[in-house]
C-alpha cells in the first residue's frame, strides 16, 4: 500500500476562487501533493480545461463539483453524468445522494460546522440524512490551521459518533482552496492508500469509497493491525481481541512543505469507541514505529498524534479507523 | 453579421423571504443558438444597517453556534458586511450548462461554440426550452431587484 497526498476540496475560476485550474495543479505540484479535486461550487465547466498533458506535469485531478446548496455543502466526486443541486432539500438528500451514487460518484459532507447564512450561505449542514451508510465521507478538518477550530472539533465528535453507531465513514481534510494565499498556517492533508505504484483518479474515489484515509497537518500517520495472521489497514476490518498494533510516523514525506509550522510530536494515541484513549505513547525522540500488544475491542480504532504547531498545543493527525468486529 | 436576438428581458424584485429559492426564467429557442449573452445584474450587495446587521449575525450565531460553541466563531463585527448573494444558472433541452457562483453583482456572460465564460460549458444552444435560475442564495437587504438580459446569436 503506497500512500499519497491530496487535496480534496479546491475553486478554481469557474466559480469564486482566484486560481485557473492550470495554476492551481501547479500550485498543486508545488505543495507536492500528488492528487486534488477539482470541485467548483455548482459546476463542473473547469473540466474542460485539464488536459493529459497538464495531468502528467503536474498532478492527478479529481472530477468532482461542490454542491453549495442552501441547506449545507457537498463535495461530489467522480459522478458520470449531473445530479442536479438546486433541488436538494433537507429532507431529500438521502434520495439526492443515492442518485450521485448511481451515477457512479460519492459523496461526502463538507465543513459540517461552519456557520451558515447570512455570514456563509447554506455553509452549515442542515440536512436531514435518515441513513447515515450513504454519506461517503466527511471532511471533518476543513480550512487554515484545521486543528484548532471549534468548528473542526464538533465535526470530529459528529464523525466519532457515528463510527459508535455502526456507520462506516471515511474522514478528510479540505483546504477549501481558492487562491494562492498566505501559506503561514498548517494546512491539513489527506493521505490516500492506494495498492499500487500510482494514484489515477479512479484509484483515488476507491481509496476514499473504502475510508482508506490518514489526515495531517505534518508527518503522515498510519495504523495498522495484525491479529490470528490477518492484516488491517484505515477502512479494513479485524476481529477484536489480542492484537498487534503499529503506528507508523512518516517524517520525511513532504517535510519540507510542513516544516515550517515548527511541528513538534508529544504523544500518539490509540483510540476507541467514544473517543477513548486505548493506549498512547510519549514520545521523547522520534521512532518511525511503535508497537502496541494491546486487546482491541469491538467498535473501531483509530491512531491520533498529539504535538504542537506553531506553538501552539493541537492535534497533529489521526487516521480514519479499523473496523473491529 | 447574424442578427442578435433577445429571448429575455426582464427584472424582478426579491425579499429576505425569497431567500434559498430558485426563480426559474424560461426562455425559447426557436433555432439553433451558436452565442448566447447573458447580462444580470442585481443591487443592492451590501447590506449597510449596522443594527439589524448584528442582530442577524447574532441570531445566526444562535442558531449554528449554541452556548459555549459561540466562543469559538470570533465576534459578530468579523462578519461585516453582510452581502445578499444570488448567482444564475442555465440548463434546457435535458442538459446542465452550470453556474456563475461569484460574488459579483453585475455579471455578462457568453455561452458559445468555442468559448464559455468560467462556470458554463460551451456548445450550440438547441432549439427548445431554456431554463435561467437565478439561486437566491441570501436577501439580507429590504428588497433586492436583479436585472436579466438574455441574447442569442443564431447558428444560420
Amino acid at each position: 500500500m503506497k500512500w499519497f497526498p491530496c487535496e480534496l476540496h479546491t475553486h478554481t475560476v469557474h466559480s469564486d476562487g482566484t486560481f485557473t485550474v492550470e495554476t492551481l495543479a501547479k500550485a498543486s505540484k508545488a505543495s507536492e501533493l500528488s492528487c486534488i479535486t477539482l470541485t467548483d461550487h455548482n459546476t463542473m465547466s473547469g473540466i474542460a480545461d485539464i488536459t493529459p498533458e497538464l495531468e502528467k506535469e503536474t498532478v492527478q485531478i479529481i472530477r468532482g463539483i461542490e454542491w453549495t446548496t442552501y441547506f449545507g455543502h457537498m463535495v461530489v466526486l467522480g459522478a458520470a453524468s449531473y445530479v442536479d443541486w438546486r433541488d436538494a432539500v433537507p429532507s431529500n438528500i438521502d434520495d439526492k445522494i443515492r442518485d450521485i451514487h448511481k451515477a457512479g460518484g460519492i459523496a461526502g459532507i463538507a465543513h459540517p460546522f461552519a456557520l451558515g447564512s447570512p455570514m456563509c450561505t447554506g455553509c452549515y449542514w442542515q440536512f436531514d440524512v435518515k441513513d447515515w451508510s450513504l454519506v461517503d465521507y466527511i471532511e471533518v478538518w476543513s480550512e487554515g490551521f484545521p486543528a484548532i477550530t471549534v468548528a473542526n472539533k464538533r465535526a470530529l465528535e459528529l464523525w466519532t459518533n457515528l463510527l459508535d453507531k455502526g456507520f462506516k465513514i471515511a474522514a478528510t481534510s479540505g483546504r477549501d482552496w481558492h487562491g494562492s494565499e498566505d501559506d503561514s498556517l498548517p494546512v491539513g492533508i489527506t493521505y490516500l492508500g492506494i495498492p499500487e505504484d500510482n494514484i489515477s483518479p479512479e484509484l483515488a474515489l476507491e481509496a476514499l469509497k473504502k475510508g482508506r484515509t490518514s489526515v495531517t497537518i505534518g508527518p503522515l500517520l498510519l495504523i495498522k493491525a495484525e491479529c490470528r495472521g490477518n492484516i488491517a489497514l484505515p477502512g479494513d476490518a479485524i476481529r477484536s481481541g489480542k492484537a498487534r498494533v503499529a503506528v507508523c510516523i512518516d517524517m520525511d514525506t513532504r517535510r519540507s512543505i510542513w516544516d515550517k509550522y515548527n511541528i513538534k510530536l508529544e504523544k500518539a494515541a490509540l483510540v476507541t469507541k467514544g473517543g477513548e484513549v486505548l493506549i498512547q505513547k510519549e514520545i521523547a525522540r522520534w521512532e518511525d514505529e511503535m508497537i502496541f500488544d494491546i486487546d482491541i475491542p469491538e467498535g473501531w480504532l483509530r491512531a491520533e498524534l498529539y504535538g504542537e504547531a506553531m506553538g501552539r498545543k493541537c492535534m497533529i493527525a489521526y487516521t480514519s479507523p479499523v473496523y473491529v468486529y | 453579421m447574424n442578427k442578435i436576438i433577445t429571448l429575455l428581458d426582464i427584472s424582478k424584485t426579491i425579499y429576505p423571504e425569497d431567500s434559498k429559492k430558485n426563480i426559474i426564467h424560461r426562455f425559447e429557442a426557436d433555432k439553433k443558438i451558436k452565442s448566447l449573452f447573458i447580462d444580470f445584474n442585481y443591487q443592492p450587495k451590501e447590506f449597510d444597517n449596522l443594527e439589524k446587521s448584528k442582530k442577524y449575525i447574532s441570531d445566526g450565531l444562535g442558531v449554528y453556534a449554541p452556548g459555549e460553541f459561540v466562543k469559538g466563531y470570533g465576534k459578530w463585527e468579523d462578519y461585516l458586511p453582510l452581502v445578499n448573494l444570488v448567482t444564475v444558472s442555465l440548463d434546457g433541452c435535458g442538459e446542465y450548462r452550470g453556474c456563475a457562483h461569484r460574488h459579483s453583482s453585475s455579471q455578462h456572460h457568453v455561452i458559445g461554440t468555442d468559448i464559455a465564460s468560467p462556470g458554463f460549458t460551451k456548445g450550440l444552444i438547441l432549439p427548445g426550452s431554456w431554463n435561467l435560475v437565478v439561486n437566491v442564495h441570501a436577501v439580507v437587504t429590504e428588497k433586492c431587484q436583479y436585472f436579466i438580459k438574455v441574447q442569442g446569436e443564431y447558428a444560420e
